[in-house]
C-alpha cells in the first residue's frame, strides 16, 4: 500500500547500510521532517573509491527508498583514519 | 506532467547537453528559480563562483528523471556534470567547492576561449 511504504525510521536507514557495508560507522539523523535525512557513513570499502562511487555505494544499501520514503539524504562519506580503533 | 519525449530519447538528449557544455545541471526548477533546496544550493555555488553553466528542469518531462537517473546511476537531483562527466549532486558538489576542488575542476577543464 503506497501510504505505509511511505515511512521509514532513521535506525533502519542506519541496519540497512550497516548490513551493505560490515565495519561501517554510520551515523543517521532526520532534519525538517521525517523523510529528510542525513547519515554520515564511514567505512574501510570506501578506501580508493571516488566520493560519488562511495555515495553510490550507499544509495544501493538503500535501494528504492530513495526519491520514495527518503525524499533527501545529505550524505557525508569517509575512509576510516589509518589506525583509527575508536569504538 | 507531459511527456513528449522518450526515455531512450532523454538519453541522447542528456549525452548532447553534457557533451555540449562545459557545466550543465539537471535540476528542480529552471535556472535562477529552483523549487527545491538542494538544487538552488547547486546554483548558489555556480553563481557564486561565477561561471557560465546551464540548467534543465527535470519537471519539464516526466520522462527525464527516470532517463537520467539510469544513465548517472543517481537516484536524485540536482545532479552536476563538468566535462561530460557526472560529479554528484548537492552534497559532493557542495564539499568540493569548500575544498577547492570544484574550482580546481572547472579551471582545469574550461574549453580554451578563441581571442
Amino acid at each position: 500500500m503506497e501510504g505505509d511504504m511511505d515511512f521509514v525510521s532513521p535506525d533502519e536507514v542506519k541496519s540497512r547500510i550497516e548490513q551493505a557495508l560490515p565495519g561501517a560507522r554510520v551515523q543517521v539523523g532526520t532534519f525538517s521532517g521525517h523523510d529528510h535525512f542525513e547519515a554520515v557513513v564511514i567505512a574501510p570499502q570506501f578506501e580508493g573509491k571516488s566520493r560519488v562511487q562511495q555515495h553510490q555505494m550507499v544509495y544501493q544499501a538503500l535501494d528504492g527508498l530513495l526519491g520514495g520514503a527518503m525524499h533527501a539524504l545529505a550524505l557525508k562519506t569517509r575512509v576510516p583514519e589509518s589506525g583509527s580503533h575508536e569504538e | 506532467m507531459n511527456q513528449e519525449r522518450s526515455h531512450e530519447e532523454w538519453t541522447e538528449q542528456i549525452k548532447k547537453d553534457i557533451a555540449e557544455n562545459h557545466i550543465f545541471v539537471y535540476a528542480k526548477g529552471e535556472k535562477n528559480m529552483p523549487v527545491c533546496g538542494f538544487s538552488a544550493r547547486v546554483m548558489q555555488v555556480f553563481n557564486h563562483l561565477d561561471v557560465p553553466y546551464e540548467v534543465r528542469n527535470i519537471f519539464t518531462d516526466a520522462n527525464m528523471r527516470p532517463a537520467l537517473c539510469a544513465f548517472s546511476n543517481w537516484p536524485t537531483t540536482p545532479q552536476v556534470f563538468i566535462n561530460g562527466e557526472f560529479v554528484g549532486g548537492c552534497d559532493i558538489v557542495t564539499e568540493m567547492f569548500e575544498s577547492g576542488e570544484l574550482q580546481q575542476m572547472i579551471e582545469k577543464s574550461a574549453p580554451q576561449t578563441q581571442d
